[in-house]
């Protein structure tokens, strides 16, 4: 018998796979499709590939600002989803030498839990056992009650990353990452593009000023915004869809090439829990205590499938302590707050932890500051200045509660502010950090001696805000 | 895997304890660090917790028995598999850089077996806090010298504490002595959670008559409804006329019926007795004036917050501590090995509680900790220690005692030593007298200081000496705000 089975390969089973073994456990995953998961195959690392592509259209676009002028341009958006399938085949390809290396099975099967150290593979039509099963087997997108999906007309992100051909006209329905990161992409080639969400913001999730300065900057590329907009209902026609909507303006018809369900997620529980619907809650999600256990002794469950934050690096972290707990080495449960987010739109928009909203419900005295990258050095000498980084601090003692940035690359600024976050570094030990100059960095440095009273790089009284 | 619960050793003394209630029955559902039973020792009582997630199985002993330490008390069927043994680092042997006598160590790391809270690997340090044991104390307290096993003293680690900015910052804020708390971060280093529980727990259950410490009461002041063991003569030992511990009170004895002390107080009473029989004591009594100790204090506490106003006691135990920084004599142990050189100027204060038990919580490096810190700081012992929620850290390695009873309106009185520290100044209560000053009589607010010296230590001279150092910094003093001698050591 094995020690472990992981039924998916995706960011949270693959990795946890790696971690059991390093822990000397012998693993064997089940994976239906290609390891890597939802997240590899057909989401963070192919739209990311089509969002290099946007920016570097777009930047070729506005050349003319940087005096380089250069005549007629044309882009191939299927040349573009090439791209993307191929930096997905070589991640994959890494992945899987990655589990070969570590000695972990890999069989190629769909499963169906039957008991508390048993599955069943669909396939080969036998059961497996181990000590320990993990359920891994992640989400899919989920789409609108009673609308199917019509290739080419009413799709979703699994869809839209291979359609080769490009709308002329897209309605996004669902403001959040994936609708603004599509929204970024089709806009940059040409399309005509409409985000229609029933929040009153773009990625409502987000810090109010962070929605905010994203609305503003699609509006500036003239990506139409309906918010507090409901869909009535969709039409699919053979060349358009006829979508009916509802919003402040009472009600509308809307006439695109292309709709796109970006509304968010539903586990893949249905498949795996068939006979175990015990285990589920009222969404499908596999229910679970802190440390990734389910009702079912020795049967674990995380990622998309457990919830509750459905995020790559959220499953991974999972699925590392599911494991290490299972070999006897409990981490505390994880903080799901300070987790990072980040939608790589244009602009980008990154954050982990309170909003300034939610910190001052907490009643507690808290310190705010917002530098614009209008004042740093690097982000004038890249030309694009657009956005800002705000930390909200605790204001007796320094603790950083949460951080918000929207701009080029903000996603790469992350680490700093979760590194301070985990090793309880407060807005001292971030002044006290000397940041390399010129870069992007400095701005989340300023954004810290704001929050303390004293910014360099600001005019005295626009520092004053509090 | 149904793995034995067993009777945690929390102190290297201790060889029992009493199952003094069962918090979980067979098939209760517990979570790790749940508290499965409270155990009392000769001084606390204590919660044993669950070192896994589980259901309980059977009960070994019942309520009310004498356990030995290691036997097994209860079974506890875990769903997760208990790491190993071999697993466990003895408390404060990885990176914690906390600094706990190697003695102490070898008794917690026995009882990691019992309270394992998270996983090994990552928090050396924190198992076994609240199951140590406090030492005994009082005005002539406990001192646990058992002739095969010195106490733990001198030599502690005074390496780095880790900890993070964060905690450090919180610390400040609280008056939180961090070499008093187990990490449990990674490496045992010290987090936010750490503080934040070492803070809030005892706060919720401070009763508001109970803010002022009644050691730290000023003549002025009215009387503390604290009942010290003694209103009565100088025999500061606990009477026995308090009830056992926690008990309501007590059914009037009958004549020659047998009476059942407390384990607190026969813990106090074993260990007093073996000192005035062991010790060669000799007592040295000073007047002091403390009309500008006392003018000091009120200008001090007029501008100080609530929770930093300065008492009387804690004027005298600063100027003890640098009297003792001044006064190598003192800064020696008399163990079972002959006389040690101390760590510190630890300095313990004996503190009564409501039972007539006595606890001395110690301010550590009280010599080097500015007043008002250390106002706050003893202000917080105190009430952890009414609490009866002080840790086995905060009462460990003083080498010297102050004892007061100047509340209960005591002239003077002479305390016993807690072996194996070199003293115990006992404190009586500042009265106005009048004094003959240049042909004039004058009135002068005064206190007897008695000091009880350890003659193997010190002898007459240089117990008048100590004492004379303790009343010049009391009677100037402004020296306590500013005087700061590195320790004689």
């Amino acid at each position: 018998m094995k020690d472990l089975i992981i039924v998916g390969a995706g960011p949270g089973g693959y990795v946890a796979a790696i971690r059991a073994a390093q822990l000397g456990m012998s693993v064997t995953v089940v994976e239906r499709d290609e390891v890597g998961g939802v997240c590899l195959n057909w989401g963070c690392i192919p739209s990311k590939a089509l969002l290099r592509n946007a920016e570097v259209l777009e930047l070729i676009h506005g050349a003319n600002q940087f005096g380089i002028q250069t005549g007629a341009v044309t882009a191939d958006f299927g040349a573009a989803v090439d791209r993307s399938r191929e930096v997905v085949k070589r991640l994959t390809s890494g992945v899987q030498s990655l589990l070969k290396s570590n000695g972990i099975e890999v069989i190629r099967d769909t499963a169906v839990l039957t008991g508390p150290q048993e599955i069943h593979l669909n396939g080969h039509n036998e059961h497996l056992s181990a000590q320990n099963i993990l359920l891994a087997v992640g989400a899919r997108p989920r789409s609108l009650p009673d609308v199917p999906i019509v290739p080419g007309r009413i799709v979703t992100s699994r869809e839209a990353l291979e359609e080769r051909d490009l709308p002329a006209s897209v309605l996004i329905i669902g403001g959040g990452p994936i609708g603004c990161e599509f929204a970024t992409i089709w806009r940059a080639y040409g399309c005509d593009v409409t985000i229609v969400d029933v929040a009153p913001h773009l990625l409502p999730a987000e810090d109010p000023s962070c929605s905010e300065a994203l609305e503003r900057a699609f509006r500036q590329r003239e990506i139409g915004i309906r918010t507090a907009t409901s869909i009535q209902r969709l039409h699919p026609k053979t060349d358009h869809v006829r979508v009916e909507v509802n919003g402040p303006q009472g009600d509308e018809t809307l006439r695109v090439a292309r709709v796109l369900i970006a509304i968010g997620s539903q586990p893949n529980s249905d498949r795996v829990a068939a006979d175990a619907h015990h285990l589920l809650d009222r969404r499908g999600f596999v229910q679970t205590d802190s440390l990734h256990r389910t009702e079912m002794p020795g049967v674990w469950a995380i990622g998309d499938v457990a919830g509750p934050l459905l995020l790559a690096h959220v499953a991974s972290e999972q699925g590392v302590r599911a494991v290490e707990t299972m070999a006897g080495h409990p981490a505390p449960p994880l903080d799901y707050v300070m987790m990072p987010r980040a939608t790589y739109s244009h602009p980008e928009v990154a954050s982990l932890g309170l909003t300034e909203p939610q910190a001052r419900e907490t009643g507690r005295p808290i310190a705010v500051g917002a530098f614009p990258f209008q004042a740093n050095g690097r982000a004038l000498a890249l030309g694009d200045t657009s956005g800002f980084v705000k930390i909200v601090a605790d204001g007796d003692t320094g603790e950083l509660l949460g951080a918000h940035m929207i701009g080029h690359g903000v996603s790469e600024l992350l680490g700093e502010p979760l590194l301070a976050v985990t090793s309880e570094s407060t807005l001292d030990e971030v002044e006290r950090t000397v940041h390399p100059h010129p870069t992007l960095t400095e701005a989340f440095k300023e954004a810290a001696l704001m929050a303390l009273g004293r910014p360099i790089h600001l005019p005295v009284r626009q520092a004053s805000r509090r | 895997v149904a793995s034995d619960v067993i009777m945690p050793k929390m102190g290297y003394d201790m060889t029992s304890g009493v199952l003094a209630r069962w918090l979980k029955h067979p098939g209760d559902k517990v979570r790790r660090g749940e508290p499965i039973a409270e155990v009392e020792t000769d001084k606390v009582t204590i919660e044993i917790e669950a070192f896994g997630d589980g259901t309980i199985g059977k009960l070994l002993v019942n309520e009310g028995d004498r356990v030995p330490v290691g036997a097994p008390i209860a079974t506890l069927e875990t769903t997760i598999v208990p790491t190993h043994a071999t697993d466990l680092r003895p408390v404060g042997a990885g990176e914690g850089g906390e600094a706990i006598p190697t003695k102490e160590r070898a008794g917690a790391a026995e009882a990691t077996v019992v309270s394992h809270r998270t996983g090994p690997a990552t928090t050396p340090g924190r198992e076994g806090r609240e199951l140590a044991r406090p030492q005994a104390g009082g005005p002539m307290p406990a001192g646990m010298s058992e002739p095969e096993e010195p106490p733990p003293s001198g030599g502690e680690d005074r390496g780095r504490i880790k900890a993070s900015p964060l905690a450090r910052k919180l610390a400040a804020t609280h008056g939180v002595d961090l070499a008093t708390i187990s990490g449990t971060g990674p490496s045992g280093r010290i987090i936010k959670a750490d503080i934040e529980s070492q803070v809030q727990q005892p706060e919720g259950r401070v009763e508001p008559e109970r803010r002022q410490p009644p050691t730290a009461a000023a003549p002025t002041a009215p009387p503390q409804p604290a009942p010290a063991p003694a209103a009565a003569p100088p025999r500061p030992a606990p009477t026995p006329t308090a009830g056992p511990q926690r008990a309501p009170a007590a059914q009037p004895a009958t004549a020659g019926e047998r009476i059942e002390l407390s384990r607190a107080m026969q813990a106090v009473g074993r260990i007093m007795a073996a000192s005035k029989q062991s010790v060669p004591h000799f007592y040295v009594t000073l007047p002091i004036a403390m009309d500008d100790a006392l003018a000091l204090r009120a200008e001090l506490n007029a501008v100080l917050p609530d929770d930093a106003k300065v008492g009387v006691v804690d004027l005298i135990v600063k100027a003890t501590a640098l009297a003792l920084a001044d006064t190598p004599a003192f800064c020696r142990l008399y163990t079972a090995d002959g006389p040690i050189q101390a760590g510190g100027i630890h300095v313990a204060v004996a503190v009564a509680l409501p039972d007539g038990a006595i606890v001395s919580p110690v301010l550590r490096d009280a010599d080097r900790m500015p007043l008002t810190a250390m106002a706050k700081r003893s202000r917080r012992l105190f009430r952890d220690a009414r609490d009866g929620r002080l840790s086995v850290d905060a009462m460990q390695d003083a080498i010297f005692t102050v004892s007061s009873l100047g509340s209960v309106g005591v002239e003077s009185f002479a305390a016993i030593i807690t072996p194996p520290q070199s003293g115990v100044l006992a404190v009586g209560s500042i009265t106005p007298e009048p004094v003959v000053r240049d042909g004039d009589i004058d009135v002068e607010q005064r206190m007897r200081l008695t000091l009880s010296a350890d003659h193997r230590l010190v002898g007459g001279v240089g117990a008048a000496d100590f004492l004379h150092k303790v009343r010049d910094r009391l009677e100037a003093p402004y020296r306590l705000l500013i005087d700061t001698e590195a320790p004689a050591a």
